[in-house]
């Protein structure tokens, strides 16, 4: 019997430009092994497992991870440590991306998207049209 | 514009009396009501528009550090610097602005400091993240853009574990 790799959420985590599978309170990558296991957390909705909120909240582009603790008496905030030598410039300023982060919230809960394709043999990404306020 | 009037003139060559109508044309008069173009004096009007010099203005927003006037609006959000204790020393991780942005990454690099003290510039073969040999996260981990105006943020976040709880009151 072939399993697949996993087909609930996607994080950006390690230092590659693919993203990781995110299962319930584990980071698995495709083909590798575990690379973090939220103890003490739980992931919500029963049999969606979905994390309280993936964005990138700090730090570079890659993603945060945010979890209830199990006793529900405080929230945890995961965030990478591997070294990337990719520079994408914050995801939350790609208007796509922040959109999708917003609906995580009011929605079904899935894992937000960038509008212009980050992954292996990426192109360097479109220059945002945006202001700030 | 008389030579325009006379262009119109060429409205009454056409005689076509009936085109006098064309005088009605004439009314291109009406058209000089495009004389109303000329209101494009009224364009002028748009001079609200030339009042984009307003919005150049927002030359303002520049100035108030902000970004560039693209067309979405976006959260104008700090560095976000984050020191997390590794094993190897400190992870230090900070965002760059979407208005940073340049494909040529070597044209955008960040100093990075550790209580005030210079201690790496960050260029675009390290990205926005570093794991620096030294340093505990008890110290300040501000980075500032080389190429805009130096101002050094302070660290958002710093762990000793890459874990933090956030304790509701």
């Amino acid at each position: 019997v072939t399993h697949s790799a996993g087909n609930n959420f996607l994080i950006y985590w390690d230092a590659d430009e693919s993203r990781e599978l995110l299962n319930a309170t584990s980071i698995t990558k495709a083909g590798g092994g575990t690379l973090l296991t939220a103890t003490g957390c739980l992931a919500n909705n029963g049999t969606k497992q979905t994390p309280t909120l993936t964005a990138d909240l700090l730090g570079d582009w890659r993603e945060e991870l945010v979890f209830r603790e199990a006793s529900n008496a405080a929230l945890r905030v995961y965030t990478t440590t591997d070294v990337t030598t990719r520079r994408i410039y914050t995801l939350m300023h790609d208007p796509t991306y922040r959109a999708q982060v917003a609906f995580e919230q009011s929605g079904y809960n899935q894992p937000p998207h960038v509008g212009f394709h980050i992954g292996a043999g990426m192109a360097d990404p479109p220059k945002p049209d945006i202001t700030v306020r | 514009l008389a030579p325009t009037g006379g262009a119109t003139g060429s409205g009454g060559i056409t005689g076509s009396g009936g085109l006098t109508n064309t005088g009605g044309l004439t009314s291109s008069g009406g058209v000089t009501i495009s004389g109303g173009i000329t209101g494009s004096g009224g364009v002028a009007i748009s001079g609200g528009t030339t009042s984009s010099g307003g919005i150049a203005s927002s030359g303002g927003v520049t100035a108030t550090g902000g970004g560039p006037l693209g067309h979405f609006q976006m959260e104008k959000v700090d560095r976000g610097v984050v020191a997390v204790k590794v094993d190897a020393g400190v992870y230090v991780g900070w965002r760059m602005f979407g208005y940073e942005y340049d494909p040529m990454a070597s044209n955008v690099s960040y100093n990075l400091y550790r209580d005030g003290t210079k201690v790496t510039n960050v260029t675009d073969s390290t990205s926005t993240s570093t794991s620096q040999e030294v340093g505990t996260t008890a110290a300040a981990w501000p980075t500032t853009s080389a190429r805009t105006t130096p101002r050094r943020q302070p660290v958002r976040a710093a762990w000793a574990l890459s874990i933090v709880a956030l304790v509701s009151p």
